[in-house]
């Protein structure tokens, strides 16, 4: 109801990050690894996102910083019907 | 029916009840309102002074209700589908949000979460103003390190604060 906000981490242990060495080289970056929290460093870099069984492709934007990676590559195939297509951004 | 700022507040019933009419006031927020300025919370509306409305106007005043509150969470829904999260998505379905089962029971998100998109018909096609950039906004300086590091978890933190 409150338009979801980010989940928090406590502010005292920094983000949760893994390191990706290959960053600034502007080839897209493989991973698994979901549940890293989307720096300022990243913007700009493309990340192909694991979703159990591809990986989805992310550019990352610059209003996309507090978020997840995960968040970006859903997980489930939606059911589409035919009727209800409601129109997207 | 007293008429403050914009809403009619029933007055045969209590304070905290009547203040929860507002959108964006539920029962606790009312309560804690007359804690504040020292209302009786089985007072019911009709037996406030005017000193008192006055007091419980310019209170309401400086929280966000109604009208800006509902732009802020749509706001902020649109800050989810424009960047393309699994929660914009969700909300552009009707579906729920938070990870709540959909095999059966999503009846209040199908008929609820539709109303936070954006209705914009004749500039579908302009590019539509985004909230202030995260990155611009400053951390307030008495936070530690590790946020002023991360100005983005501070603006988080600072939209948990309320009142």
């Amino acid at each position: 109801m409150r338009g979801t906000l980010p989940l928090l981490r406590s502010v005292w242990r920094g983000p949760f990050v893994t390191p990706f060495p290959t960053l600034k080289s502007g080839e897209p970056i493989k991973t698994a690894q979901r549940s890293c929290t989307v720096l300022p460093t990243f913007v700009g870099a493309k990340f192909l996102v694991h979703n159990g069984k591809d990986y989805v492709p992310v550019n990352i934007t610059e209003d996309m910083v507090g978020h997840k990676l995960g968040e970006f590559a859903p997980t489930k195939k939606w059911v589409k019907f035919k009727d209800s297509q409601k129109k997207r951004k | 029916m007293l008429h403050l700022l914009g809403v009619n507040l029933p007055d045969r019933k209590k304070v905290p009840v009547s203040l929860s009419y507002f959108f964006g006031v539920g029962r606790k927020l009312g309560e804690q309102i007359c804690h504040q300025l020292s209302i009786h919370p089985a007072c019911k509306l009709q037996d406030l002074t005017d000193a008192q409305i006055n007091q419980l106007g310019e209170l309401l005043n400086k929280m966000t209700l109604e009208g800006d509150l509902k732009r802020e969470i749509k706001n902020r829904v649109l800050h989810h589908r424009q960047i393309g999260t699994v929660t914009g998505k969700k909300f552009e379905l009707g579906l729920p949000v938070r990870g709540q089962r959909t095999r059966t029971n999503a009846r209040t998100a199908n008929k609820l979460n539709r109303r936070w998109l954006a209705k914009d018909y004749s500039t579908m096609t302009a590019p539509r103003p985004l909230p202030t950039p995260l990155a611009t906004i400053p951390a307030p300086h008495h936070m530690p390190l590790a946020a002023r590091a991360m100005p983005v978890m501070a603006h988080m933190l600072n939209f948990l604060k309320r009142v």
